[in-house]
């Protein structure tokens, strides 16, 4: 084989490749990713769109989480100051039951109720960041309000969900009738109002029903307040689930993009050693030639 | 016996032949970085008449017209890569790092829709989801003329290369006519530019090159249609397409299909086949977002409780969607008109709901495909066929040196040779000298005999 002078001194492509791949490998170390664009690895690229785009679902289910679990807890305490005054008001109510009580202790049983209507109202009418939580989707309207004599219900009967989950969904607002009113005639707000009357005539048959009606009413909203709960439990375990699932998809994308730095350093180093060698190589052969033995 | 007359012009001959094997060996130590140059050597004769010595026969260049052809044929291939390469690594800097393009915009408009979901009646759920929404249309639109930059670069690309075709065709005829009128001169200098020009016309395209009797050749494109008969040229003309595009002609004849190979075929390829490609892609994924966003946003009630108006300016055909992706212009200012609500009340978000779902839903395609998939899809297939483009690169580089390698084998000059038959030459000159001055002393010694001193 003839060595010739293009051969000899040539080489400098060889230089060349080898710088290419140091200045890649040491890009690698420097920005400790391996996925800088799309033809670095397509197959992991594609992978890892998809992965962030999971995060981002994750992170929004979470922020999302977040933001239920505020009113849901103002709902929850809400819910327990209902049934706290409904307590309240059937003890007033049974107290004067019979034929015993005084007409000042009827009066005194009939103000105490009167203050829980207007604490009942104040409650079914709690507004979240300026929206109404006890009106089902008519977030601003107040659910009660006295409409030619009688409470009535301004709200409808579709309660607010959020996604809180894939497939996971709690409510943030609810509908206020069902905890009013139920399966009644009519809501309990009005109930109060009989019931107040009956107090102050001594109408033991009225105190009856009335402190019937508000049972009623106490337990719908120990059931609403319950499921409540169970949204509340379902948000804690679904963001535990989330923290996991997050932790799981990050750990794949993390894979696909970023540089195994041990490997890169070792590869850097790799690189480095065949760069020098490619420069050694091309100085030598530089260096010697017939003309100067011919002296 | 010859007369020591001629043997003293025997001598003299071999000098000169000496003197020209050192102006070869000169010859080829001054064109040692000439690019296309062919090393000489001289050829030496016995003189077969009277009284013998050497006579130089002539100098010849060692070329070899197998490796030649195998060098020409290897060059198209690298250099259309070398084409894709250079566009598809403009391409993909709009297709960005994960999370960067349009994926990420995409994951924030309905990460603002979730939120919207949460606190639908809160205007500044609302600002964010006309924000968001403006963001990803601009998204799109960078994106698309990102393409559309990508192929206006390619076709000034073939329109250049077709200025340089022609000049290397004009050039090639020219040293036609040089070697049909050389008429027995040493024609070696023209051949060594006749190579360089083919080999820098290959790189542009595929040619096949016949060669005439008088050395000079007749260049053609692969289909068969002539760049170069002897001295005459037949230009390739660029003439603009319906979409302002270059398509070149060749006597008479639409050639833009026929280039495959070299840079013009590359470019060609990567003009009108792989980025159309990926922007019908971009567009399928626009228009699927604007129409399915649309469709459930006009279903909705906004919070004044009217009927929903579409949220993207609804783009009438696929083609150019994602360069006119807009949101409405009627909802820029007016965030109260964003339709949240599936019954017309303020607090309902199923609409909101519904949208943010459009996430993960497989709508594209036939409803097979999400639209995070449907831009993974594209990243991927832009990453392989650059990955692919790189690679094909590589290993056509290799051929290429492979063969050119072999052929400056027997082509090249080696420094040590010409300095070895530098060294070979001067002794033989200096040999041949001393000869003469020995036939002059014998000379001179018959002279003073004949002289009778």
């Amino acid at each position: 084989m003839r060595v010739t002078f293009s051969a000899a001194y040539g080489g400098i492509e060889y230089v060349n490749t080898a710088a290419e791949q140091l200045a890649r490998a040491r890009q690698q170390v420097q920005s400790g990713k391996r996925l800088e664009k799309a033809s670095d690895d397509p197959a992991a690229m594609q992978r890892a769109v998809e992965g962030r785009a999971e995060l981002r679902a994750i992170e929004t289910y979470s922020r999302t989480a977040d933001s239920a679990t505020a009113k849901l807890t103002t709902l929850d305490t809400t819910l327990g100051a209902v049934i706290d005054k409904l307590q309240q008001a059937t003890v007033a109510a049974v107290s004067v039951r019979g034929t015993t009580a005084t007409q000042a202790s009827r009066e005194a049983a009939a103000l105490t109720l009167e203050g829980v209507r207007d604490a009942l109202v104040g409650d079914l009418n709690t507004t979240f960041r300026g929206t109404y939580l006890f009106g089902g989707t008519q977030a601003t309207t107040a659910p009660y309000a006295k409409v030619a004599g009688a409470w009535t219900y301004q709200g409808d009967n579709t309660p607010v969900r959020v996604e809180v989950g894939a497939g996971r969904t709690v409510a943030i607002a609810v509908d206020g009738e069902a905890v009013a009113q139920g399966a009644d005639p009519t809501n309990v707000l009005d109930e109060l109002e009989t019931l107040i009357v009956a107090v102050r005539a001594g109408d033991n048959v009225g105190i009856g029903a009335g402190v019937d009606a508000l049972g009623r009413a106490f337990s719908r909203a120990t059931r609403t307040q319950s499921q409540i709960g169970v949204d509340e439990q379902s948000i804690f375990e679904g963001q535990l689930q989330l923290t996991s699932a997050r932790l799981a998809v990050l750990t794949r994308v993390s894979k696909d993009e970023d540089a195994d730095l041990a490997g890169a350093i070792a590869e850097m180093n790799r690189a480095d050693v065949a760069y020098r060698a490619a420069l050694g190589a091309v100085g030598t052969a530089s260096r010697t030639s017939l003309l100067d033995y011919l002296r | 016996m010859s007369g020591l007359f001629a043997s003293l012009s025997m001598a003299a001959r071999s000098l000169e032949a000496q003197r020209a094997g050192l102006d070869v060996a000169g010859q080829n130590i001054a064109n040692l970085n000439t690019p296309g140059y062919t090393r000489r050597r001289l050829d030496l004769a016995e003189v077969v008449y009277g009284a013998g010595g050497v006579e130089v026969v002539g100098t010849r260049a060692l070329r070899d017209r197998v490796l030649d052809s195998r060098v020409r044929s290897a060059i198209p291939d690298l250099s259309r890569e070398g084409a894709l390469v250079d566009t598809l690594a403009l391409v993909e800097t709009a297709i960005g790092a994960p999370g960067q393009g349009i994926d990420g915009r995409l994951a924030s408009f309905f990460d603002a829709f979730s939120a919207l979901s949460v606190d639908p009646t809160s205007a500044a759920a609302r600002d964010g989801v006309i924000l968001q929404g403006t963001q990803l249309a601009s998204a799109f639109n960078q994106t698309a003329s990102r393409l559309a930059d990508s192929v206006r670069l390619a076709d000034t690309g073939v329109r250049d290369a077709v200025q340089q075709v022609n000049r290397l065709s004009k050039q090639i005829a020219a040293l036609n006519d040089a070697l049909a009128a050389a008429n027995g001169a040493n024609v070696e200098a023209l051949k060594d530019q006749q190579l360089t020009a083919i080999e820098e016309l290959s790189g542009l395209t595929a040619v096949s090159v016949l060669t005439r009797a008088d050395g000079g050749v007749d260049v053609t494109i692969p289909s068969g249609r002539a760049l170069v008969i002897g001295g005459s040229t037949y230009d390739v003309s660029v003439g603009n397409g319906p979409s302002g595009l270059a398509t070149l002609s060749l006597g008479g004849a639409t050639i833009t299909s026929e280039i495959t190979s070299g840079r013009i075929g590359g470019l060609l390829y990567a003009r009108d086949t792989l980025i159309p490609g990926y922007q019908t892609r971009l567009d399928e994924l626009a228009f699927g977002v604007a129409q399915e966003v649309n469709t459930l946003h006009q279903g909705g009630f906004d919070l004044n409780g009217a009927a929903g108006i579409a949220f993207f300016t609804p783009p009438a055909v696929v083609a150019g969607a994602a360069a006119g992706l807009a949101v409405s212009g009627a909802l820029q200012g007016n965030p109260s008109l964003v339709a949240a609500s599936q019954t017309g009340a303020p607090g309902n978000n199923q609409v909101a709901l519904a949208i943010a779902a459009l996430r993960t839903q497989p709508v594209l395609a036939g409803g097979t495909v999400s639209f995070t998939e449907g831009w993974a899809q594209l990243a991927y297939r832009v990453g392989s066929d650059a990955d692919s483009a790189k690679t094909e690169q590589g290993s056509r580089r290799d051929v290429l040196s492979q063969v050119e390698r072999l052929r400056d084998q027997v082509s090249g000059v080696s420094l040590d040779e010409e300095a070895a038959s530098m060294l070979k030459f001067q002794r033989a000159y200096e040999a041949n000298a001393k000869y003469f001055t020995a036939v002059d002393d014998m000379l001179q010694t018959l002279m003073r005999t004949v002289g009778g001193q």
